[in-house]
């Protein structure tokens, strides 16, 4: 027996249910003091980041809390949301339960943009690699999508798919063959960035995610219904009146961005796409209306609090993190799916 | 193919990995995988039997004339069994465990050495080494001249006032020298505190603790050629840091104070003179009133 | 008032091959069935219908425009397919898919209203399948979901219904109920289109057949005209007898034996 359609009131509550583990998680980042394994790093106490965070507080919590602290847990917030939406997007377009934006070998070319930049040694004051990050993403962008028509101009979703995942394997050759190019040192530098950290995070990129997840939002929840009606197939939605078309090239456009900036900004961090959309999906089902918004709350939650035991694990890579979470969670899948 | 040895092997040391090797009593046909390696042999003055070294192993400029046996992260075994070594010296840091065994199965002698942490460590390496070239004389005579100027150095400091020091390898994301590594000795003995201690090894650090750390002195550790302003080399957001606030930035060179070698004797003495001027900075400050923290 | 569905010496082509020209006129609560072989251009002739082919002579006319001009919505909200259905990859219930034909009704973030449930609720009931509403699809059989395509296209409420093959899955108290649905449908004034290999439900639902061979028409007229031994045999190639369906008197098909 499945639950009925999906009603204002059940919308309105989940959002406000997801929106109050957001704030919840924001405020335990923000004021937190991860000791734990980071035995001698110097740590602000609670008392002083909660006065600082209201206002008041000395210069020294100030600048911790305001110039380091809120960027960055901002940071986390906004690539957490960006890539959960990107893969609440994805399933049911792809139709597929198990797709992650990373397939669309955009983050590939987000990674490889950026790897290549650092160690050439490019960088635009205060943004890192991010440009050319952005530039190696959208270079993957084009390069998939234009494998991915057939005959027609049409966008086959199969044919995504291996576009991707060749595009993703021949840029990950390129991340390799750039790392075994630079010295020691560095190499190991590289594969730190690819591993994900928000250690340096600015106001500025968290503003830029943000932007690019509220924009993508606006862009899609109007054909949040559209995309329920393509879960089931292009041909059952053409039926209804949906243009196909038109909303996978929106869908795919805003995935592609969406994973551009946060790879740019954050390096490559995965589940999220994969694990929090699919989550919302068994916990509250299968309607894209409230999905999108609930995998953005989720999303930003999760790794809002990645990033916290990251800090607590001594900067551990956050990519570590979230991977540690997301291996058990499909264990549990698969476990689940072998008694059902 | 087992290769037969130029000089017959006459006695049986143990190294690192708990091998036996065989080597001869005044091994002639020496090659060394790392950089820190080379130098200690010239250091003892057995340079001249050197027949191979690795490809960054460029110092003293004598060593850069020597044949290259590849990369420190992959030496080539065909270059070097094709020099025909009598004793192949490697580092757990940096050379792959993989080569000796290689090397091991083609008869040739390889010896691993795993340097110890800290000072303490190089002392051990260079006695080590000094044992298999056939050098103990001038092994012990390294290990006290560096003991002594270590010692001078920590005398001259102790009158300065005591000052906090962060010694990083890297700046994006931080990564500071912590307990074990020989930085943190230097420190000691330059009477600093190792103000981003976080940790063994090498821990990596947030902007946030850095910050709070407050070091009053930056030692730039990575390799990086200097540039104009060190002090800008952090980044905008570094600028509370009384550090980058003072212009206590300092770039270290990578001879001596990137490798583990007895230069580093003489390193410690160069470290004083740059917290010496470090500390007069920020006593200037302190007494226009501007205040450190 | 526009007529339902016309086709003026429409032609389409699909690649290779050619469809027409074709005329034919729907008119409101009424039934026109179109046969032939497999390959001869069935499924093109709905494509056209819904303008997801444009003519490439002639002309096409769905509710008085052409309807490869018309965005997509709105051909929906004017006819509504009924297709073989694959089973969903995703977890959905019977109701939720009846009421994505009420898409076109709705705007926004389209979330149903009273009136869209009623009209979802009405339409699984109109094929019996009002036990099915809150079933996962993917467990149903492939009797149940047909029917559930079916009520889908009937709560999209528009005039002209195209229905491609769907009698395929069905029983026989399946088939017995779409014709009665389809008698139902007619007596409410819509217009119906029915592709369909099952010939006897061609001869007892609909006034005007349409055989086609090979993208082009090789009779049309009443039932009793065109579904005769001569003209069969010439489409399919098989040998057939004729006799008339006991109640209707319309014809009969049966394959002649060996």
């Amino acid at each position: 027996m499945m639950r009925g359609p999906l009603t204002a009131r059940r919308l309105g509550a989940s959002i406000l249910i997801s929106g109050m583990l957001l704030a919840g998680m924001l405020a335990l980042a923000l004021i937190a003091n991860p000791r734990a394994l980071a035995r001698d790093a110097p740590q602000l106490p609670m008392r002083r980041a909660v006065e600082a965070l209201a206002g008041g507080g000395d210069e020294t919590a100030r600048l911790v809390i305001w110039r380091f602290r809120v960027p960055r847990v901002a940071l986390a917030a906004a690539t957490g949301a960006a890539l959960a939406l990107a893969g609440a997007l994805l399933q049911p377009v792809m139709r597929n339960p198990l797709a992650d934006p990373y397939v669309l070998g955009v983050s590939s070319g987000a990674a490889l943009g950026a790897v290549a930049a650092l160690s050439i040694g490019l960088h635009v004051a205060g943004a890192g690699p991010a440009i050319f990050a952005t530039l190696g993403a959208a270079l993957a962008a084009l390069l998939t999508f234009g494998l991915a028509r057939d005959a027609e101009g049409r966008l086959v979703g199969e044919r995504l798919v291996l576009a991707g995942v060749v595009l993703s394997y021949l840029l990950a050759a390129g991340i390799m063959w750039v790392v075994s190019l630079s010295p020691a040192a560095q190499g190991q530098h590289l594969l730190f960035w690819l591993m994900g950290s928000f250690a340096s995070a600015s106001g500025a990129q968290a503003l830029a995610v943000a932007g690019c997840v509220v924009a993508s939002l606006l862009l899609v929840m109007p054909q949040a219904s559209a995309v329920n009606l393509m879960a089931v197939s292009d041909e059952h939605a053409a039926d209804a009146g949906v243009a196909v078309e038109r909303v996978k090239r929106v869908v795919f456009v805003a995935c592609a961005v969406l994973v551009g900036v946060a790879v740019a900004a954050a390096g490559s961090i995965g589940f999220v796409g994969l694990v929090v959309p699919h989550g919302t999906r068994l916990a509250l089902g299968s309607d894209a209306r409230l999905g999108l918004p609930v995998s953005v709350l989720c999303g930003a939650a999760f790794l809002v609090g990645a990033d916290l035991v990251s800090r607590a694990f001594g900067e551990l890579p956050v990519g570590v993190v979230t991977a540690t979470c997301g291996a058990p969670f499909f264990l549990l899948l698969l476990l689940r799916r072998r008694a059902a | 193919m087992i290769m037969p040895p130029v000089v017959a092997p006459a006695r049986s040391v143990v190294d690192a990995t708990g091998t036996a090797v065989e080597i001869p009593e005044t091994p002639q046909r020496v090659m060394a995988l790392a950089p820190d390696l080379t130098e200690i042999v010239f250091a003892l003055g057995r340079g001249h039997r050197m027949v191979g070294a690795c490809d960054v192993c460029d110092e003293p400029a004598p060593a850069s004339h020597l044949p290259e046996t590849g990369s420190m992260e992959s030496p080539s075994v065909e270059a070097i069994a094709l020099l025909r070594p009598d004793l192949v010296l490697a580092t757990s840091e940096g050379n792959p465990r993989a080569v000796l065994e290689r090397l091991r199965a083609l008869g040739i002698p390889a010896f691993g050495v795993q340097p110890g942490p800290g000072l303490d460590g190089v002392a051990t390496t260079v006695e080590t080494l000094g044992d298999l070239l056939d050098a103990r004389v001038e092994a012990t005579r390294l290990v006290v001249d560096m003991r002594a100027r270590i010692a001078e150095t920590r005398a001259l400091s102790a009158t300065r006032k005591r000052l906090r020091a962060c010694v990083l390898a890297w700046t994006d994301p931080l990564i500071a020298a912590g307990h074990g590594t020989y930085f943190d000795d230097l420190l000691d003995v330059v009477n600093a505190e190792n103000a981003c201690a976080a940790g063994d090894g090498w821990p990596r650090l947030s902007r946030e603790s850095f910050v709070l750390a407050a070091p009053q002195v930056i030692l730039l550790a990575t390799g990086q050629p200097p540039e104009a302003s060190p002090a800008r080399s952090l980044g905008d957001w570094a600028g509370a840091v009384p550090a980058v606030r003072d212009e206590a930035v300092f770039v270290l060179s990578p001879r001596p104070f990137l490798r583990p070698t007895p230069a580093l004797g003489a390193g410690a003495a160069t470290l004083r003179t740059l917290l010496d001027a470090a500390a007069l900075r920020t006593d200037a400050r302190e007494r226009r009133g501007d205040g450190t923290r | 008032m526009s007529e339902p569905l016309v086709l003026r010496d429409a032609v389409a082509r699909r690649g290779d091959f050619t469809l027409g020209p074709l005329t034919l006129e729907l008119e409101r609560g009424h039934a026109l069935a179109v046969i032939g072989p497999n390959a001869s251009g069935k499924s093109t002739l709905v494509a056209l219908a819904r303008g997801d082919l444009a003519p490439a002579s002639g002309s096409v006319s769905l509710l008085g425009d052409d309807p490869s001009r018309l965005p997509r919505d709105e051909v929906a909200r004017r006819a509504a397919v009924v297709r073989q259905g694959q089973p969903p990859r995703l977890p959905i219930s019977a109701l939720e898919l009846v009421l994505h034909g009420r898409h076109v009704h709705l705007s926004g973030l389209r979330l149903p209203r009273e009136q869209d449930l009623a009209a979802a609720r009405d339409a699984l009931r109109s094929v019996d399948a009002e036990a099915l509403a809150s079933r996962d699809l993917r467990t149903l059989s492939g009797g149940e979901l047909q029917r559930v395509l079916v009520a889908r296209a009937l709560a999209q409420e528009s005039p002209v219904l195209l229905l491609d093959e769907p009698t395929t899955s069905l029983d026989l108290g399946g088939r017995a109920e779409l014709e009665h649905l389809v008698g139902a449908l007619l007596a409410a004034g819509r217009a119906l289109l029915l592709v369909t290999h099952d010939l006897d439900l061609a001869a007892s639902a609909c006034e005007w057949v349409i055989l086609l061979r090979g993208g082009a028409v090789m009779a049309e007229g009443a039932p009793a005209d065109v579904l005769t031994p001569a003209h069969l045999e010439a489409a399919h190639g098989v040998a057939v007898d004729v006799d008339l369906q006991p109640g209707t008197g319309r014809p009969r098909v049966s394959l002649r034996g060996r």
